[in-house]
């Protein structure tokens, strides 16, 4: 028999936090019975339970886009079939700290765009949020339902050496991947029965409820039954698969910008075939430079010409409101704790990761001094783009960005290197570690309410922490389950 | 229901369908080709013909054989006749309403998609694409009886059924024009085996146990004619779409401009003279017959979907 076995000797040189196991290569508690399974694994029941996964993702059409790939609309979702898994004890916290956090940034976007008390208290510096591309004039004197701009929050977490959650960012303006934490349970459902029922494991299954209830909170009609659309930018989009089945689940209406149109009066209507049907919500996933030629981009034909006219008139909402991206620029990012501070009066339940403003002229000459010990990342980009590690990085790759920050400091902020938790994952038929973070869902409206873990994406690459899905990450199912004695 | 989501969903109906009538089409002109005695088939040609994909096929390829033929009809994914190309179309259109759709049509749209792109190129030769066909249609079912059970009776039922009915009803005039028209051209020369060939068209529509049992065995030009044009009680009848159609847009919003060419439509066929029929009354029939179609798609259009 070819045991599968787990690399112990691999984990026993690793200095990072492993989900599974501890240092000394055992199993954790909540960990014990999928790590007994592991080992007494043959390979070819791994196989075989790897090839299932990949089978049922084709089948089911889960899959996401890569604009490059020209006609091919379709790749199948990368799934590793360890599930990751995380005590409800220590979840709990996590929870409180996550809605903590979206709390404060609400109450930090309403205030940018209104009284800008943090300012004036000059807690945050002005210039900080008022040259940000991403602080839209437009948006000033919008005073949202419940004071909600960010509906819908995916926070990345991460694990640090000691193994304590840290927020790595906070994603606000159209967060995706809720789906495949949908369908990753579905998956582990049909591949490892017997595992699953035998643990306690909170369900996942109830996020198109909790949005459609947050979404139908924030309607400006009366209507029980508020017209909600999900606005797509269509099948081309990455994440299509989400917006359909987002729509599905909630009953509501999938719509491209087109399908859309705004009145003289500034109401939102959708064509139908009985005719104009008024809109009340638009949770809309295609990014705000897009929502509306007559305000952001002239050339865009995703959006639909009079949305924000008609947000501004209070007509419909917008899920989530133009103008949240304020609060998740980078620089912004380092405030969090202290707006956490000013408006809750708390104390942050979960950390920030160390992070430097290189606009500082003392920072930025401890950041060019040791950039190749930092990350350095743009300010206002999202995705991974533009960035620089510095442990391994060129010397040319040094040097540009040392005439970067000299030149534009104000653009960059630098933080330690990562330290991601690892957790086994079957690379060629064997359980090795690989590095993982966490995105967890956040919903705001009348009532706050976080998934029941969330989406843990892994980077398949040996040593590597990129876990986008563009760059060669997978996924995995995030379990919360009871730490029994 | 959306405009956009209306018209999308009409056309996956049609390609489900199209994609089945295709099979079917190919899979009776197989069994046909090995009852016949040899000189008395027609042409392989004969399915590109009924497709009216004449044009298209010679600009695909130089000869016209019999892999050939089956070529172009299943594994083209750019003919837009072909099975692969009908199946692709739908699991596109599909995609792009499965909001509206049972959970499961996505699913089996896609598994049918990807079985017909895998296989469908290795399907070419005799013995492996009857098997492939028997596939594709098994699935096409199973897609169709999901949306029969369980989608919900709406406007998207109702322009999923409008589609269907179109489609079909457009294979079978086609059918009758060119298959029905190749016997009647040769009736003189092969007397003995008119029961046959009316047989075989009648297999190529599903048709030949449900004429049996309302016309018994014996099968004649003027009673296929009449069956398939006018039986009232079989769905894949002319007249039973057309009134098909018309219950369905009896219910949808502003509908009087589509009632009325529904009207004409039933008048056509029911006084065509199917006794006597003979090739050029079969050609001006389907002549007036596309005509109508086109007009009806164009009120489609007028009406709900460019709203």
């Amino acid at each position: 028999m070819n045991q599968v076995g787990i690399l112990v000797e691999l984990y026993r040189a690793k200095k990072h936090f492993d989900e599974l196991l501890t240092q000394s290569g055992n199993s954790r508690r909540v960990s014990r019975q999928i790590i007994k399974w592991l080992e007494g694994a043959t390979i070819e029941e791994i196989k075989e339970r790897a090839n299932t996964a990949t089978m049922t993702i084709r089948k089911m059409g889960i899959s996401y886009t890569i604009y490059s790939e020209g006609n091919n609309l379709d790749r199948a979702w990368p799934f590793d079939i360890i599930p990751r898994i995380i005590p409800s004890a220590e979840w709990n916290n996590v929870q409180k700290g996550l809605i903590q956090r979206t709390k404060a940034l609400n109450h930090f976007i309403h205030d940018v765009y209104n009284e800008n008390k943090i300012l004036h208290e000059k807690i945050i510096p002005k210039e900080l949020v008022f040259e940000s591309p991403n602080y839209k004039k437009e948006c000033i004197g919008v005073r949202p339902k419940h004071k909600i701009w960010a509906h819908i929050c995916g926070s990345d977490l991460i694990r640090n050496h000691q193994g304590e959650f840290q927020v790595l960012e906070d994603n606000l303006r159209v967060p995706s991947g809720v789906v495949y934490m949908i369908e990753n349970r579905e998956i582990t459902k049909r591949i490892l029965p017997d595992l699953f029922s035998n643990h306690s494991v909170l369900p996942v299954d109830d996020y198109p409820a909790q949005l459609y209830k947050t979404l139908s909170s924030v309607s400006p009609s009366k209507d029980k039954r508020p017209c909600i659309a999900v606005l797509t930018p269509g099948i081309y989009n990455s994440a299509y698969f989400e917006h359909a089945f987002l729509a599905q689940q909630m009953g509501a209406e999938l719509v491209e910008g087109n399908d859309l149109t705004v009145t003289k009066d500034n109401v939102v209507y959708m064509k139908t075939v009985s005719g104009p049907l008024k809109v009340d919500v638009i949770y809309r996933r295609i990014n705000e430079e897009f929502l509306d030629p007559e305000v952001f981009r002239k050339d865009s034909y995703l959006g639909c010409k009079g949305l924000i006219r008609a947000w501004k008139q209070g007509n419909v909402s917008i899920v989530n409101a133009p103008g949240s991206g304020i609060a998740d620029d980078k620089a912004i990012y380092a405030y969090v704790p202290k707006m956490i501070r000013f408006y809750l009066n708390e104390d942050p339940i979960i950390k920030n990761v160390e992070t430097f403003l290189c606009r500082d002229s003392d920072i930025v000459q401890y950041v060019l001094q040791n950039l190749d010990k930092l990350v350095v990342k743009p300010v206002n980009e999202s995705g991974g783009k533009g960035i620089l590690i510095g442990p391994t990085s060129t010397a040319m790759e040094r040097k540009t960005f040392t005439n970067l920050l000299k030149k534009t400091p104000e653009l960059f902020v630098a933080q330690p290197t990562l330290s991601l938790s690892t957790a086994p994952t079957i690379i060629q038929n064997e359980a090795a570690p690989r590095h993982i973070d966490l995105r967890p869902f956040i919903l705001s409206g009348k009532n706050f309410w976080v998934s029941p873990g969330g989406l843990t994406r892994v980077a398949l690459k040996e040593g590597s922490l990129v876990v986008n899905s563009s760059q060669g990450g997978g996924s995995k199912d995030t379990w919360i389950i009871e730490d029994k004695e | 229901m959306l405009s956009s989501v209306a018209e999308r969903l009409y056309w996956m109906s049609r390609y489900l369908e199209r994609s089945e009538n295709v099979a079917r089409l190919i899979q009776s002109y197989n069994h046909l080709i090995f009852d016949i005695p040899l000189g008395a088939e027609p042409d392989w040609f004969i399915l590109i013909e009924v497709l009216d994909g004449d044009d298209e096929f010679d600009h695909h390829f130089n000869q016209r054989n019999e892999s050939n033929v089956h070529r172009f009809l299943i594994s083209r994914s750019t003919v837009s006749n072909s099975i692969t190309y009908s199946v692709n179309s739908a699991r596109e259109n599909a995609r792009t309403t499965r909001d509206v759709l049972p959970e499961d049509v996505w699913e089996q749209a896609n598994q049918l998609h990807i079985y017909s792109n895998e296989n469908g190129s290795k399907s070419i030769g005799r013995r492996s694409r009857l098997v492939f066909l028997e596939e594709v249609i098994k699935r096409l079912q199973s897609i169709n009886g999901l949306i029969e059970s369980s989608l919900l009776r709406d406007e998207a039922y109702r322009f999923i059924s409008i589609g269907r009915k179109i489609e079909r009803a457009d294979m079978t005039a086609r059918i009758l024009k060119v298959a029905g028209g190749d016997i009647i051209s040769r009736e003189r020369q092969f007397i003995d085996l008119q029961p046959f060939l009316w047989g075989a068209l009648l297999d190529a529509l599903y048709a030949k146990s449900a004429f049996r049992r309302i016309k018994g065995p014996v099968i004649s030009k003027g009673q296929t004619f009449d069956f398939v044009l006018n039986c009232a009680s079989f769905p894949r009848s002319i007249a039973y779409c057309v009134d098909d159609i018309d219950r369905e847009v009896t219910n949808l919003p502003e509908n009087s401009e589509l009632k009325k060419i529904l009207r004409k439509l039933k008048r056509l066929v029911n006084k065509h003279n199917v006794e006597n029929t003979d090739y050029g009354q079969i050609e001006k029939f389907n002549k007036e017959f596309q005509d109508m179609l086109v007009a009806i798609n164009k009120t489609l259009y007028k009406n709900w979907f460019d709203r």
